[in-house]
């Protein structure tokens, strides 16, 4: 078996930016959506919105398989979900099925995107413990405190690239 | 160039003369995958090489393009590696003369293809076998070789006596010939290549490409691999302005090279290396847009890149089979779509901006020399020399964007579109990703609204929107709901159109204040509701056509007080119009009960509107529905005539002209007549609730209010969300304990049938005084009849002894009769009876046919009255109907078992029998 001797032409931006981060409840309802896109066209944001909803296939086969395959797998990370034109969505489920989607533009490391969603569900558990908030009903995770986290921590995973 | 690219080219062998018998020889080849037969007359001309000057200064060359256009055809259609030269024998001839015809044969066509080195078979066809020994045979087959100047193994014999092993032999002989071939002129390019400097980066694409080509058509494939990826990567290197029309091409060599690459790497297993290098194609190229006028054609290109993706990876096997939701074709179809959409959109702009005027309509694409180049070298020459000399550079770039902007004009978009999108359609639904399903039919519908088909868009729109909605996907579902507003708008369906405007009016789509306002005038102004929705609709805001005798009626929309019109149920969390409904808290009572008690025949009710709504409206009439057995209440302005409903109606009080601006609260307190308590004994002890069901809103635009009797208003079934603050939602009715009793003097059953039995009643006042006091005369035990005027079954099953009905509604069915002195009607007016007094009453009953004992059939005698402190008042009493044929009347004399006047009487008058 000879190499096939390719060498691949090495793309503009290896790395990637977060476009989209969406925190999706048990019944996958959003819970909170975010786009950080340039692009100030609606119908580009709202093209975010479909990707994260489609992804949402996704996480409930790999839950549900991760179940079958790994009865006492305890990680919430559940990886790459698809590739789509230039975005890469990943995925992150926790115990109580909140799910956090994220969407990048480019490739980024899983290490990364990983502890980067870990940070995330422990901001969400700080932000739940609220006794004030209100998941269902009220204003849900749209607090001017925790979109300010988010979009620091979004801000700090931009810059690293 | 064709798509004949795409596929892995085969070697092309040429069949000359004899022509008659190549559709026999091409039909029965074996594996004639490997080798492609093509068909020449003797003196056909075969493409002849150009010529070409040797280069000797590689620095002061400049190439002028990478690949010809038609060089991948060449060598897949015209030509050949081989000629197989064929030669009837003829048996009646000697060998001698033969074998110089064929030298001659041969000759005359290396003579007349000096220029190309073709490898030459000569196919002798016989008819029969060979008399000759094998050992003669051979020798003679050797000197026709020798004199032909060709080598022994490119002789070949076909004998069509045994024809499938002759063409065997044949077809493993032009193959192993074409091989050679091949491996000659690779190695020839192979020469050239190596002379050229690595600097010079468009010829060594070519040459790699080239080099590539044949060593896939001799079939190493790896090498064909290494070659493709060298060329790939000299190309990447080449410095362009990525905003220039040079990129075109690039890209389009980018294309053919990189499928290459991809299709071998598919057919050798390796579906990462394939995947990835398309990543990277993808990613490289993306910002290669080229001229800002011709975006549209960077947006084909991308498309046409994803959409052969996805077709390479349906056809291969080893991609199929890692097929999944996470990775599928569908993904690549659906990014060709996206890709096409844009390209659409942005053709049309170009094309707006140019002015399809000024294009003239014969202008089309030349053939030019180079793959992907758009202007001949001519041209390109005229151009250098025009913009060296005088300054008019432009018109080559002019020429350029007025031919590709020509081409485009032709192009059918739209169908180009809904092809990808099915093609992603299908992929996804194989792989059950239902809501990757809904993102691209959502694509769908949109491209049938764009191309001009709203019915087949509205369709696809109501269908995705179920979704969307169930998961409270609200910016995606508004994105749909305005697109489908669209539709219903050009299909002319208001009333799905007012649907769709209630649901993006809504709180939770979080519409602009704008956005709002400009919806809700739209609303206002878009007339009469001509058409129920299709049944197969699905919508938040279903609206529920009333026309006049359709016998659909809403409970308490007073229909011949409005102009026909449809009523939309709005749910609780729409939020349009706030409306909440309560009953004052008394001051008599403790806040911190549940319910407001009501002992007088009125009560006051409490009204709290609130509009959300982004226009100011006037009320045309607000009904306010109850549960529990009060009448709807109606508030109209008095310029509105009254139906003909049973409603208690109430003219325009406090409600500021019934006008509403958008945040406006206002409230109103209004009385209203309660029923009495329940009205038979199986429920005595239970308190009777009433509560608001619902708030019909019947409303026109303001400044139509003259109007109104002409315009179609929109009516709003609104639910009642809460009480007003100091208000509780429910009022109760508490039972009345009566101090009257009722009596059986005289009741001996059975009775005859045909005849009539006396049943006495005293009614006893007691401690009330009975006045406005019916006797009402009720049957118990009947099957239940459903009237037109009840539909509605009860929520929890009663017991048939629980079942009271009225003798007017069952006597008929039953074939018993009550008469008394007022006649035969359910009801009997008694006189004011004074506390201590009595009246005694005296009733018939006769039965058509008999009735037993077992039946448990009971008459149920029930007295209202109000007494002395004006609460309406029940009592009842009940007792066994029975009735037996006159040749059985001896029971009467001597019953087998008597039956009984009970004692045990309760003060209420509730016998148990």
């Amino acid at each position: 078996d000879r190499s096939s001797g390719i060498q691949m032409t090495s793309t503009p931006r290896a790395s990637g930016l977060i476009r989209a981060f969406a925190v999706i409840g048990k019944e996958n309802q959003p819970l909170y959506v975010q786009t950080y896109t340039l692009d100030s066209k609606e119908d580009r944001q709202i093209s975010l919105h479909y990707h994260i909803h489609s992804s949402l296939d996704i996480v409930e086969e790999k839950v549900s398989a991760g179940k079958k395959a790994y009865p006492n797998a305890r990680d919430l990370y559940l990886g790459q979900l698809f590739v789509i034109e230039q975005y890469a969505l990943y995925g992150y489920s926790t115990n109580t099925k909140v799910k956090f989607i994220l969407l990048i533009q480019g490739s980024a490391a899983n290490n990364t995107v990983k502890s980067w969603l870990r940070e995330l569900h422990d901001l969400y558990i700080h932000t739940i413990s609220n006794p004030f908030v209100e998941l269902i009903g009220g204003n849900g995770l749209m607090t001017s405190s925790f979109r300010a986290s988010v979009n620091t921590r979004v801000a700090a995973f931009n810059r690293q690239k | 160039m064709a798509d004949n690219w795409l596929h892995p080219p085969v070697p092309l062998v040429a069949l000359v003369g004899m022509s008659e018998i190549h559709t026999a020889i091409i039909g029965n080849m074996p594996k004639i995958k490997r080798l492609r037969l093509i068909s020449h007359q003797l003196y056909d001309e075969l493409p002849k090489p150009k010529q070409k000057t040797e280069i000797k200064d590689w620095d002061a060359h400049v190439p002028s393009g990478i690949l010809k256009s038609n060089w991948v055809e060449k060598h897949m259609t015209q030509l050949p590696a081989v000629v197989c030269l064929l030669h009837e024998w003829d048996e009646n001839k000697d060998w001698h003369s033969q074998t110089v015809s064929v030298a001659s044969a041969v000759n005359n066509f290396r003579a007349r293809n000096s220029l190309r080195n073709f490898e030459v078979i000569i196919l002798i066809v016989r008819h029969r076998n060979a008399v000759e020994d094998e050992r003669e045979l051979e020798e003679k087959h050797r000197q026709m070789c020798k004199d032909a100047g060709i080598p022994s193994r490119n002789f070949m014999l076909l004998t069509t006596t045994d024809l499938k092993a002759s063409l065997k032999r044949l077809e493993e002989c032009l193959h192993a010939a074409a091989t050679r071939k091949y491996r000659e002129m690779y190695k020839r390019v192979k020469k050239l290549k190596d002379r050229v400097p690595r600097g010079i980066k468009r010829v060594q694409v070519r040459y790699h490409f080239k080099m590539g080509f044949y060593a896939e058509l001799y079939s190493d494939q790896y090498l064909a691999l290494s070659h493709y990826s060298s060329a790939y990567n000299y190309l990447g290197q080449i410095r362009i302005d990525r905003g220039s029309e040079d990129v075109i091409e690039l890209k389009v060599v980018a294309q053919v090279i990189v499928f290459k690459i991809i299709y071998l790497l598919l057919h050798m297993n390796k579906v990462v290396d394939a995947l990835t290098q398309f990543r990277h194609h993808i990613n490289f190229y993306r910002h290669h847009r080229g001229l800002p006028s011709l975006l549209f054609h960077h947006h084909a290109w991308m498309s046409r890149q994803y959409r052969t993706f996805g077709e390479f990876w349906e056809e291969a096997p080893s991609a199929q089979r890692q097929s999944s939701k996470t990775q599928n074709s569908g993904y690549f179809y659906q990014a060709a779509a996206e890709h096409a959409i844009i390209r659409k959109n942005s053709a049309l702009t170009a094309l707006e901006a140019t002015g399809m005027g000024k294009l003239r309509p014969s202008t089309s694409m030349p053939k030019t020399e180079y793959l992907g180049q758009l202007l001949t070298l001519a041209e390109r020459t005229y151009g250098a020399h025009a913009s060296a000399g005088s300054g008019t550079g432009h018109l080559h770039h002019h020429v350029v964007v007025q031919r590709v902007l020509a081409l485009e004009a032709k192009q059918d978009h739209s169908e180009g579109v809904l092809v990808l999108l099915t093609r992603a359609y299908e992929n996804f639904k194989r792989q059950r990703c239902s809501r990757m399903i809904l993102h691209v039919a959502s694509h769908m519908a949109k491209e049938y609204l764009s191309s001009g088909n709203p019915n087949m868009a509205n369709k696809f729109f109501d269908r995705i929107a179920r979704t969307y909605r169930k998961e409270k996907w609200n910016v995606v579902l508004r994105d749909i709901l305005t697109k489908a507003l669209q539709c219903a708008r050009a299909l002319n369906r208001s009333s799905n159109a007012a649907s769709y405007t209630l649901e993006l009016l809504s709180a939770q789509m979080s519409s602009s204040p704008s956005e709002r306002k400009r919806l809700g005038k739209d609303l206002l102004e878009a007339g009469a509701i001509n058409q129920p929705p299709p049944p197969e609709a699905n919508m938040l805001v279903r609206p529920l056509l009333n026309s006049k005798g359709s016998g659909i009626a809403v409970a308490g929309l007073d229909l011949e007080a409005l102009p026909e019109t449809a009523v939309f149920i709005v749910p609780a969390e729409s939020d349009i119009f706030i409306c909440k409904g309560g009953f004052p808290n008394r001051p008599d009572q403790d806040e911190k009960e549940a319910c407001v008690t009501v002992t007088d025949s009125k009560a006051i009710v409490k009204l709290q509107i609130t509009s959300k709504f982004p226009v100011e409206v006037a009320f045309a009439k607000i009904v306010v529905v109850f549960e529990g057995g009060v009448l709807p209440l109606s508030i109209l302005p008095q310029s509105l005539q009254a139906g003909a409903n049973p409603e208690f109606k109430q003219e325009i009080l406090r409600f500021q002209d019934l006008w509403f601006k958008e945040g406006e609260t206002e409230s109103v307190e209004l009385e209203i007549p309660m029923p009495p308590p329940e009205d038979c004994k199986l429920k005595e002890g239970r308190a009777k609730n009433v509560e608001i069901s619902h708030i019909l809103l019947a409303f026109f635009p303001p400044e139509s209010d003259e109007k109104s009797e002409v315009q179609t208003p929109i009516v709003l079934k609104c639910p009642c969300a809460s009480a007003p603050p100091g208000c509780k939602s429910t009022a109760v009715i508490p039972p009345v304990k009566s101090n009257a009793t009722i009596h059986f003097v005289n009741y001996q059953p059975p009775g005859i049938v045909g005849e009539r039995i006396p049943l006495n009643l005293r009614i006893d006042a007691g401690k009330d005084t009975l006045k406005d006091a019916k006797l009402k005369l009720q049957i118990a035990g009947a099957p239940q009849v459903v009237s037109s005027a009840s539909p509605v079954a009860p929520t929890t099953p009663l017991s048939p002894r629980n079942i009271i009905q009225r003798l007017d509604n069952v006597g008929p069915m039953l074939g018993i009769t009550a008469t008394h002195s007022e006649g035969s009607s359910s009801e009997i007016k008694l006189p004011e009876v004074k506390a201590g007094d009595s009246h005694n009453v005296t009733i018939w009953l006769s039965a058509r046919d008999a009735i037993t004992q077992a039946k448990g059939l009971e008459i149920v005698t029930c007295v209202q009255y109000t007494n002395q402190d004006d609460r309406v008042v029940l009592c009842d009493s009940r007792a066994n109907i029975w009735f037996v044929r006159a040749l059985t009347a001896a029971v009467r004399i001597f019953p087998i078992a008597t039956p009984k006047i009970p004692k045990n009487l309760a003060p209420g008058g509730s016998p148990r029998v």
